[in-house]
């Protein structure tokens, strides 16, 4: 087992690496008159700290940006892993001091939306498996195919007209009301959450159907298999094999993909947040990319490919330690 | 019996046969009783039986006619902007009164002082000020100008005829006479010993004034019996011969008054002054060169222009009660209401000169005499109450619009008697920098935009004053071209770099499968945000953008296929079908693209189909965030950004945005619910 799973690690360590290479190419080969313009008129912002010059030299000291491409990606490199991604253009403080003031309202984002989809997708799967081919089976495999064909924006909108603009249940987009500042803690927190009910909305409708349907499909398989045959032959009650027999076979791919999506919580939502103007790390990052903010797009760039890594190495565990014929094999 | 030959005997048989199957005798084992379907017949079979692939086929079917086809029979294009008259409030006139002189060259050959002629309003304002109908305006190099006024508000300017007649000069000590030393001290000239005689005999008869010389002096004690001798009144030094005496009488009270001017017998003459003394000049105006105006001609029918010729020759002759000729033709100014009218020579009204100029919103005088005449009575109400503000009503003809095709006509409307029918306008008027601005609601020639659902534009018109409907159609031209070629390209990536790496195996295989992990790994949303931020800031065209986009998100998009097809491989390679072939020795060539390939093609149409949907959401979500496709082409994304921008708009415009994320929503489905029922009928045992 712990063979497998530093070979896995290490295995993830070489991808990761040339990973970073090609988005480093990708920032190095943007060319320099685009660079240059936005350093400047992000220099020329209020509130700026930094001259123009100094952009560019610090960019040039961390990110390498002068040398050839392979020893510039080292310098990146070397200076990232020592947690030095410099400071953010747009932002105007340091790279890892906005992922902090970010981070915290993306992650309880993503993890109410994870908890809920949970939570609604897996019951739903199994019942629509168990009854395949009934009108349930249909309702919930269309109802799942809609959420997985809409576009997230559309969804966004579509509840912004009908809870925000005619019900006004909720404020359009933003992170706070208008008269946040009065409340109480509890108020406020309160105030906060009505806020964040949208943008959780549209990440379920749009990320439960893929769940639901993946439960469906492994569910079918498991009921297909001779084990449940042999239960239901020896007479076991339905409710037993389906929550004894059934259900924790189902579990193995289960928790290995939501163990694999674990991670994903970090990573915001980048279109959601965006649109509800919730300051998450999704928000943040948009806008540092909208607006050629290279320092912060850089770290994002490498934040989501650690965590999408990390999320199939937890899988890969996952799944060898839910299912011993893996390690067999 | 008969012997029949084999042939006749199978025929015979054959017909009993087709006799038994009429009758509907068919044996129990009877190889007609089941039809044999092909493998593509039965994957069509299994097909047809999903509803909901069949609903997405339908939908399939209905976007490529809606996209492809229904535009080659729509009238309208993408980028076709649609016009419209509407009733608005808006500019209508401008009028000012003209106080600024205007100078109108009669005589090309004589060059005027360019200083003379910037500054004749000047000049003339300070002619009338002095309540002089002649002067003389002297240019810095000597020439000197006789300005004449011909009459209200004109004025000409000539080289002047006349010279100078005499210099005047004003009262001067001369200077002072002791009587005790009898002597006498002259402050200028000696004026000779008969002075000191006639002032001794001044002094002596006890009167302080005295002549010589036609020349009037009064004398003052002072101390020590000092008397100071001052000449009275002004004198006058003829250059020529002496004139009359009204001259010299009208001089002197001239210099008194400090006027700049004055007529005697019947000649004017204007004082300049010069370094201690002032010259009389006589005002012989010759032809003029130039008439400088305040007016200017509105005609009474405004399709007329007036020409320049036209225009100096009125002035001109404004005042003079004078027929005359102008472009070839006969004119004459008369006098009405205290109004110079101007006559054509059958007597007809031509126009009239004014200083109240009315201009309309662009500057061009193509109004009516009537709506002028208006125009100034309600500015000269204003004046007089001291308001910035005013209004009056005007009748215009009343319009109506329709349509021709595409382009608006506006026609006038008529009354049932067929007379045309006017509409009462309210026009208000304002004071603002100088200028009387006029504003009223009238018809004006205005961009369609954000038009509401009509029989015209079924989905209305965006802001553009484009129609939506159009603009739905191409945007889902180019979002399936999208879709299409994206898929294309990323299964043919896919497919080399899987069929390589699961054909091959060894090293390969796993060089591949690691650049497929990395592949994987690359977060895709991102990198097309950044590239779309990076054309924005580079400013490509549209099409450019567009082929960035796709090249972009195949390459990115390769490794899933890459990676199924490898498995594919991989567990067919171990099969009998294919042990069987190589044992036959047919080529490594054949081998792949015979009987490699084809087994692999169901999982692939099933992938492709599926990803079709996956990139339409791609495609979309980034013209949504305006960083995909750009204006001027169509793409759903960027139609429904264009109203969901605020509050009001969401709601205002559902009729846009709801129909159009409809399209994408149903296409996306349809190519999803497309994939699930191919994969289905392609393999049964695979069906959930």
């Amino acid at each position: 087992m712990s063979k497998f799973i530093i070979k896995r690690v290490l295995i993830c360590c070489l991808i990761f690496f040339f990973v970073m290479f090609i988005i480093y190419a990708l920032m190095y080969s943007l060319p320099t008159s685009y660079v240059e313009k936005t350093a400047r008129q992000l220099s020329q912002k209020p509130g700026t700290q930094k001259s123009y010059t100094e952009w560019l030299q610090e960019l040039n000291a961390e990110y390498g940006m002068d040398k050839d491409v392979v020893s510039g990606y080292f310098t990146w490199l070397s200076s990232s892993l020592r947690g030095n991604f410099g400071d953010s253009w747009y932002y105007t403080i340091p790279v890892t001091q906005e992922f902090q003031k970010t981070i915290w309202y993306s992650f309880a984002l993503g993890l109410v939306v994870f908890i809920l989809e949970t939570l609604i997708a897996i019951p739903l799967g199994v019942v629509a498996a168990r009854k395949q081919y009934s009108m349930t089976d249909y309702t919930v495999t269309v109802l799942a195919m809609i959420g997985i064909s809409m576009p997230t924006f559309f969804v966004a909108t579509l509840l912004k007209l009908i809870f925000a603009v005619k019900l006004g249940w909720f404020d359009i987009s933003g992170m706070t009301g208008r008269n946040y500042h009065t409340l109480s803690q509890a108020g406020q927190f309160w105030d906060v959450a009505k806020h964040f009910v949208l943008p959780a909305l549209t990440l379920i409708i749009i990320g439960i159907g893929g769940l639901m349907r993946y439960t469906r499909t492994n569910t079918l398989e498991v009921l297909n298999a001779d084990y449940i045959r042999t239960a239901r032959a020896k007479g076991l009650p339905e409710s037993k094999v389906i929550g004894r027999h059934a259900f924790r076979n189902t579990l193995i791919p289960l928790i290995t993909i939501l163990g694999g999506s674990l991670p994903g919580l970090f990573s915001g939502a980048l279109i959601t947040e965006t649109l509800f103007s919730i300051r998450g790390i999704g928000y943040a990052s948009y806008n540092s990319m909208v607006n050629g903010d290279i320092p912060f797009t850089m770290f994002y760039l490498a934040l989501i490919s650690i965590l999408t890594l990390l999320g199939n190495l937890i899988a890969d565990i996952l799944y060898a330690l839910a299912d011993p014929r893996v390690r067999v094999n | 019996m008969e012997r029949k030959s084999f042939n006749e005997l199978l025929k015979e048989q054959e017909r009993l046969e087709a006799k038994k199957q009429d009758d509907g005798h068919v044996a129990l084992d009877d190889a007609k009783r089941i039809k044999v379907l092909s493998p593509g017949q039965l994957v069509f079979k299994r097909f047809i039986r999903n509803k909901l692939a069949i609903f997405g086929v339908c939908v399939l079917l209905f976007m490529f006619l809606f996209a492809f086809i229904a535009p080659l029979f729509y009238p309208y294009t993408q980028t076709q902007v649609f016009f419209k008259y509407d009733y608005v409030n808006s500019d209508y006139a401008t009028a000012s009164l003209r106080t600024d002189y205007t100078n109108h060259i009669l005589n090309q050959d004589t060059a005027v002082d360019s200083f003379v002629q910037r500054n004749i309003t000047s000049s003339i304002e300070s002619m009338d000020a002095a309540g002089l109908e002649q002067t003389v305006v002297t240019a810095e190099n000597g020439t000197v100008y006789a300005l004449q006024k011909l009459g209200e508000g004109i004025y000409a300017l000539s080289l002047n005829g006349g010279s100078k007649v005499a210099a005047l000069s004003a009262s001067s000590r001369i200077g002072t006479y002791s009587l005790l030393a009898k002597t006498m001290t002259y402050d200028g000239d000696d004026l000779g010993g008969g002075f000191v005689d006639a002032l001794r005999q001044a002094i002596a008869a006890g009167t302080t004034g005295f002549s010589f010389n036609n020349q009037a002096y009064t004398w003052e004690l002072g101390e020590k019996k000092t008397y100071t001798v001052t000449s009275a009144g002004a004198s006058v030094q003829y250059t020529g011969a002496p004139l009359s005496g009204e001259f010299e009488t009208a001089a002197k009270a001239a210099l008194e008054n400090k006027a700049s001017g004055f007529t005697a017998d019947g000649t004017a003459y204007a004082l300049s002054k010069t370094s201690g003394e002032t010259a009389v000049v006589s005002i012989v105006p010759g032809e003029p060169l130039l008439l400088s105006s305040v007016y200017v001609i509105d005609t009474t029918d405004n399709t007329k222009t007036v020409s320049e010729e036209l225009t100096r020759q009125t002035l001109l002759n404004a005042y003079s009660g004078q027929p005359f000729e102008a472009d070839g033709q006969q004119y004459e100014v008369k006098s009405e209401n205290g109004e110079r009218v101007l006559y054509t020579a059958d007597g007809g009204e031509f126009g009239l000169l004014t200083n109240f100029v009315v201009r309309d919103a662009s500057g061009k005088d193509t109004l009516e005499l009537n709506f002028k005449e208006a125009a100034l009575k309600a500015v000269s109400k204003m004046v007089e109450t001291g308001v910035n503000t005013g209004s009056f009503t005007y009748q215009f003809p009343d319009m109506q619009t329709h349509f021709e095709g595409t382009e608006p006509v506006l026609a006038a409307a008529a009354n049932a008697d067929g007379s045309a029918k006017m509409r009462d306008t309210e026009i208000a008027v304002s004071f603002k920098a100088g200028n009387y601005q006029m504003t009223c609601f009238q018809w004006k020639h205005l961009i369609d935009i954000s038009a509401g659902p009509s029989s015209r534009h079924t989905f209305g018109t965006d802001t553009d004053g484009m129609d939506i409907l159009a603009r739905m159609m191409y945007g889902g031209r180019i979002s399936l071209c999208v879709g299409f070629i994206v898929v294309i390209l990323e299964t043919f990536l896919g497919v080399i770099m899987g069929g390589i790496a699961g054909y091959f195996g060894g090293w390969v295989d796993n060089l591949i499968m690691r650049l497929v992990d990395i592949f994987y790994c690359i977060p895709s949303l991102p990198i097309l945000i950044i590239l779309g931020s990076f054309m924005d800031a580079m400013k490509l065209g549209a099409y450019t953008r567009l082929a960035y986009m796709m090249a972009v998100l195949g390459i990115l998009g390769w490794a899933g296929v890459a990676r199924l097809v490898r498995g594919q491989i991989l567990s067919l390679r171990e099969q009998e079908f294919m042990i069987a072939a190589e044992a036959t020795g047919i080529r490594v060539k054949h081998r792949i693209f015979k009987h490699l390939l084809p087994n692999v093609m169901p999982q692939l149409i099933v992938t492709a189909t599926a990803g079709l949907g996956s990139v339409i959401i791609t495609e979309s979500t980034l013209s949504f965030l305006g960083l995909g496709v750009k204006h001027p082409l169509a793409t759903w994304g960027t139609m429904i950004n264009s109203v969901t921008s605020s509050n009001e708009n969401i709601i205002k415009y559902t009729y846009i945005w709801i129909p159009v994320g409809a399209l994408i929503c149903f296409t996306v489905i349809a190519f999803n619910f497309v994939g699930d029922g191919l994969r289905d009928a392609f393999d049964p045992k695979m069906k959930r």
